[in-house]
């Protein structure tokens, strides 16, 4: 009963015309930003956060979360058409996407990702509203032992992710860890690998990297093919998905909404973890593995959903406990600072039009996201058909504008240069960036919380196998470990891969 | 050579002249200012607590002079970027930094090499607001005062586990002294976020927190945590119930992080006093006190720069000898 006074309430607050206005404005700009490769809902929001002081605080944010989860609708366009991923959750649809793409199947692609998210956005919303009091505990029981634990998680599955040969996935993973330690030391402040430049003391910044690996290296290597055409893109031979596509699609979208609106709500885990792990799970129950990095519309469907259901679920610690639990969330909390609303967990007994006034208009937002979406799907396949002497200097372009807007600074051009050309070597020697960025995400965290555990439990170790949660994970990580080196089951593997 | 010693010895002679038979030249250059937007360099990231100041004393400040104060984000590496990019700022009157005590009083004796000089490369020219901390335990711990927890940590050397965000950060500083006052060993541990610390003192992971007084309400709102005491001489309006170490038995206990605004070295000394005197009206005002009170911070109280500069000399002169001696080393 509280929760349908609250939503009633909520939708009242949302549905006033103004508040429908500045839920739509923010929809618009997310989805606009999230098409502009590099260009993230983190720098947009720090820079209308000036436009917002004089708006009613509720409107301000309704439009601020419009943009932020706008964006992820939008990220994955890019991702789809041109293999440029905008932000770490949507590298993964990149795999099967882009190939989508190349097969004449670009509309398709599209548009599962965009029904996915819509489904993904409507429950996880429903998930905020139903659960939001309850998740809260399961988030106070991680500890830096769980986190730990879910970290290892993360990497073993990033194994699983990969195309080709294990040894060349784990070494790949390895080396994103080995990148992502650059930095500051956790603990002491230690310098590791910056060889004294500053720029380098909070470690590398991700969006320079992913769009190296990503976009610009595929750049290079079409355009190492003489023709004005990229390689093997295919005709577009549909635009909406076929009745095959859709029945393949369905059970990865509900997997990927539960599994995403339920990492969304730790700290810290959120739509990256989601989309990979989704991507890992899709591939190891689906009948045929192999189809996977080869235009699988599952592995779009899975991803898409769970990253938009862990954007949504990412509001719970932020509106519920006052804890962002990335970036965006942080500036968020930021914004209703200026706004005299100290965030924290009475937030949502002293403001309760703030609260369910923003679940109501997420709502109304994902509705408006996909009536924005769909029409355009056919629009930006048209983008294919550009002339790639026209198309990849504008991506080029963007990328560097990406980069630079980080800092304003044009150290991070030299870091997506070079991220760049590595990534062309990758590419030429066959080996996958998407578990190299996992690798680089997962990695500093994994120290961090491990390093903290060990700490807190003053150098026990068995910390981590009596915590229930961590001991389930650590279980699971090694029936996952277990299927991918058992020799029988890896022989069996291989085959798989030579059959295809 | 010869013509452009010249021009230079003509352009110093010109500047003599108006000088000295235009007493007015500072006050006419002072009426023009400012004529274009101004640059307020904030060395952190869009949304923190620092981001946050800034904005609220860049919009105040850019209703009263009648152009835009815009605020500019550069993080990275405890301020260094962001502070080195103000010191190369042309000292033109329209570039300033914001900057916070930690790029004042502990980076310049936790790194080895700085991006910047405090004395070389800036001038003060006011102080925003102070804003204290508080030390939270878990509820958990049984521990319900100062007297609570001295008795605790004689009692248990080395189990308290205590979060700490920066080594050399202000919070620490405090502790650091506290735990001095009696001998105490307690175990640090290295946090990156507030947040990360809230979510494991609610869940009973680590004990304690030296924490910003702003997020103090915060903290305790769900009862699974408890401020002992404030670190400054008084109490906080926002957290009348929260007792000051000074009336815990320790005298004269005062820390505190502070806000301010400098000016890159050799900006025109008027347009510095011109500001200080916006920025002292600003920040005396009711409204101002208002914000501040909820952001649990207070007014500043050096108000002339030449107050700001004795206090930052101060202070500096206060954490330099406890940061060496803690041997806090940043490369």
């Amino acid at each position: 009963m509280e929760l349908l006074s609250g939503l009633g309430g909520g939708f009242l607050v949302a549905l006033t015309p103004a508040n429908i206005a500045y839920c739509f404005v923010g929809a618009l700009i997310g989805t606009l930003i999230g098409v502009l490769p590099g260009i993230g809902p983190l720098a947009t929001i720090a820079m209308l956060l000036p436009l917002t002081y004089h708006v009613d605080p509720v409107a301000a944010l309704i439009m601020l979360s419009g943009i932020f989860y706008g964006a992820q609708y939008g990220g994955s366009t890019t991702s789809i058409l041109v293999n440029l991923p905008g932000e770490s959750s949507s590298v993964i649809t990149c795999l099967d996407g882009y190939q989508l793409a190349r097969q004449g199947k670009a509309g398709t692609a599209l548009s599962v990702a965009a029904v996915g998210s819509l489904v993904a956005g409507t429950i996880g919303t429903l998930a905020i509203a139903l659960f939001a009091p309850a998740l809260i505990h399961v988030a106070e029981k991680f500890g830096p032992a769980e986190y730990c634990a879910l970290m290892i998680l993360g990497l073993i599955a990033a194994v699983v992710l990969a195309k080709g040969s294990v040894l060349n996935a784990v070494a790949m993973v390895v080396l994103g860890v080995l990148i992502g330690l650059v930095g500051s030391d956790p603990g002491s402040g230690t310098q590791r690998f910056t060889f004294g430049i500053f720029e380098l003391s909070d470690g590398i910044d991700f969006v320079p990297i992913a769009m190296g690996l990503f976009g610009v290296a595929e750049i290079i290597v079409n355009l190492e093919q003489r023709h004005d055409q990229r390689q093997g893109i295919a005709a577009i031979t549909s635009l909406w998905p076929s009745r095959e596509d859709i029945r393949r699609s369905v059970a990865p979208m509900l997997r990927g909404t539960a599994l995403g609106s339920v990492l969304g709500t730790l700290p810290g885990g959120g739509p990256t973890l989601a989309a990979f792990s989704s991507y890992a799970i899709e591939k190891r129950i689906s009948t045929k593995p192999e189809r996977f990095g080869k235009g699988a519309v599952e592995g779009v469907a899975g991803p898409e959903s769970a990253n938009n259901a862990a954007a949504q679920t990412s509001f719970i610690p932020m509106l519920a406990l006052g804890i962002p639990s990335n970036a965006v969330m942080a500036l968020m909390i930021g914004a209703m600072m200026l706004q005299g609303i100290q965030p924290g967990p009475d937030v949502m007994i002293k403001r309760p039009d703030l609260f369910w006034g923003m679940i109501a208009s997420m709502w109304i937002g994902n509705l408006m996201l996909v009536v924005i979406n769909l029409p355009m799907v056919g629009l930006w396949v048209k983008l294919l058909n550009v002339p790639y002497r026209y198309l990849y200097p504008s991506i080029l372009v963007f990328c560097c504008i990406g980069s630079y807007s980080l800092q304003a600074s044009t150290f991070h051009l030299f870091m997506l240069a070079g991220f760049s050309l590595l990534g062309y070597v990758f590419i030429k020697l066959g080996l996958e960036a998407a578990p190299f960025l996992l690798g680089l995400v997962l990695g500093p965290q994994l120290e961090e919380y491990f390093r903290r555990a060990m700490q807190l439990s003053r150098g026990d170790p068995m910390v981590f196998l009596q915590r229930p949660i961590s001991l389930s994970l650590l279980i699971l990580t090694a029936v996952l470990l277990a299927v991918v080196v058992v020799p029988s089951i890896a022989r069996a593997r291989e085959d798989t891969f030579r059959e295809a | 050579m010869t013509q452009a010693g010249l021009t230079r010895r003509q352009a110093l002679f010109s500047v003599l002249v108006s000088g000295v038979a235009l007493p007015s030249w500072p006050l006419l250059a002072e009426e023009a200012w400012p004529s274009r937007m101004i640059k307020l360099i904030v060395p952190s990231a869009a949304g923190l607590p620092t981001d946050v100041h800034a904005r609220i004393i860049a919009e105040t400040l850019g209703e009263r002079l009648g152009q835009r104060v815009l605020v500019e984000n550069k993080p990275g590496a405890t301020g260094n970027i962001g502070m080195q990019a103000a010191a190369l700022a042309p000292p033109d009157g329209y570039n300033f930094a914001f900057v916070i005590a930690t790029y004042i009083t502990s980076n310049p004796f936790t790194f080895k090499r700085l991006l910047y000089d405090v004395e070389k490369d800036f001038v003060p020219v006011a102080m925003l607001s102070k804003a204290g901390f508080t030390y939270i335990v878990r509820e958990g711990l049984g521990v319900k005062s100062v007297a609570d927890l001295t008795a605790y940590i004689k009692a248990n050397p080395g189990k308290l586990s205590v979060a700490n965000i920066a080594p050399g950060s202000l919070a620490h500083l405090s502790f650091e002294v506290y735990l001095r006052s009696f001998g105490g060993k307690v175990e640090m541990v290295p946090y990156r976020t507030g947040a990360q610390v809230m979510q494991d003192l609610w869940g009973g992971q680590v004990d304690l927190y030296p924490g910003p007084v702003g997020s103090t309400r915060q903290v305790q709102a769900n009862g699974k945590a408890r401020a002992l005491a404030i670190t400054t001489i008084e109490r906080h309006p926002s957290l009348p119930n929260v007792p000051t170490m000074a009336e815990q038995g320790f005298p004269g206990y005062d820390y505190f992080g502070w806000y301010g605004v400098m000016a890159p070295k050799n900006t025109p000394p008027a347009i510095v006093e011109r500001l200080n005197r916006e920025i002292a009206t600003i920040v005396t005002s009711q409204q101002y006190r208002e914000r501040m009170i909820g952001l649990g911070a207070i007014p500043g109280d050096a108000l002339t720069p030449e107050r700001f500069l004795a206090l930052y000399r101060e202070e500096a002169a206060r954490f330099g000898p406890l940061i060496r001696s803690m041997n806090i080393v940043v490369e």
